[in-house]
């Protein structure tokens, strides 16, 4: 136990220094280098500033993979911000948009995969395995429904005529 | 109906299979997908990095094969990169530069300072032509055939062992 506790506080120092210094770099960086704050956006409408957010949060930075534009300082990201809000400007629909970026930066690029190509087999195969293995249960419980029946089968008459030779046997024997 | 029990076994298998081939496919260092491959070069019309009076387009490239290369003098893994490109461009490989993002006298004080592999230089402050490309960062290099249709796109720096071991191929092929 002590032993975790101890390394808990090495880590929670080992985190935390630095956090110091880089916080206090960025405010020296931001003093002199005002370029790193990027200027509001003046857009022509209300409506086209909404689009503006939400296609920021649809498109991804090609530089950082997991992140979308909107969250990303990469350069790549401040660009195809710009261009984004510069198309929207220019009468784009949002579709168009996503077009022409994936038109230069691949399928990746969207968070929404257009459905066709090789993103249609994604549903295919999700909708492929259900289906299959509701045929498999399916046939598992009728096997098993065939299974009792046979249980209740009827015998025929030779059948009947043995088994109660069996059971008089039986009887015969034990009483 | 016993052999049921084992579906989900190999539906696991096959998928394992599948996607552990693709991963290993992925890994092919420094080849990237590009949607322009295949594809001409997006059209452009820029100044020339050294002299601001002239004006490149896309005819200027063509006629022969040749690498496209993005770099900028901000760019640290360019300068890992440069040395690899003067020998390439020794050995009579036609390489144009693509400055991206970087200031004039940044660039030209860069080919000063380190060689000049390229038959000449775009100058792109802002980065268009490199979006329309589809560049995520610099280093890249872009393998170009004589008709200006983009066959490989190299993400990175490229070392001697990448050129040995498949883009002098790619490069032989254009």
């Amino acid at each position: 136990m002590r032993y975790w506790a101890i390394l808990l506080a090495l880590g929670l120092l080992s985190t935390q220094a630095p956090a110091q210094t880089i916080g206090e770099g960025t405010g020296l960086l931001i003093q002199e280098d005002q370029s790193l704050v990027e200027p509001l956006r003046e857009f022509s409408s209300a409506e086209l500033e909404e689009r503006f957010y939400r296609l920021n949060w649809q498109l991804r930075c090609m530089q950082c993979d997991n992140q979308a534009i909107g969250d990303s300082n990469a350069p790549v990201s401040a660009q195809m911000r710009d261009r984004v809000a510069r198309l929207l400007e220019q009468g784009y629909s949002d579709r168009e948009v996503v077009d022409y970026m994936i038109e230069r930066y691949g399928e990746g690029v969207t968070y929404r995969p257009r459905l066709g190509g090789h993103t249609i087999w994604i549903w295919i195969v999700g909708f492929a395995l259900t289906a299959f293995l509701i045929a498999v249960i399916v046939g598992i419980r009728n096997r098993h429904g065939g299974a009792d029946d046979m249980t209740t089968a009827t015998l025929s008459a030779e059948e009947q005529a043995r088994l109660q030779a069996l059971r008089d046997q039986n009887r015969g024997e034990t009483s | 109906m016993r052999w049921v029990v084992f579906v989900p076994f190999f539906v696991v298998m096959v998928a394992a299979t599948v996607f552990g081939y693709m991963l290993s496919n992925n890994e092919q260092e420094g080849s990237a997908p590009s949607t322009r491959i295949g594809q001409p070069l997006p059209a452009f019309a820029l100044e020339d990095l050294v002299d601001p009076e002239l004006q490149r387009v896309n005819e200027d490239m063509l006629g022969e094969p040749f690498l496209l290369n993005v770099w900028g003098s901000w760019c640290p893994s360019c300068r890992i990169e440069h040395p690899v490109l003067n020998g390439l461009a020794a050995d009579g490989v036609r390489i144009i530069g693509l400055n991206y993002r970087d200031t004039r006298d940044g660039g030209i004080e860069w080919l000063e300072e380190r060689g000049d592999p390229y038959v000449f230089n775009v100058f792109d402050p802002i980065g268009e032509f490199g979006f329309d490309l589809g560049v995520v960062g610099a280093p890249e290099t872009y393998f170009v055939d004589a008709e200006g249709i983009v066959r490989h796109r190299h993400v990175g720096i490229l070392n001697e062992r990448h050129w040995e071991n498949t883009l002098r191929d790619v490069w032989e092929s254009l």
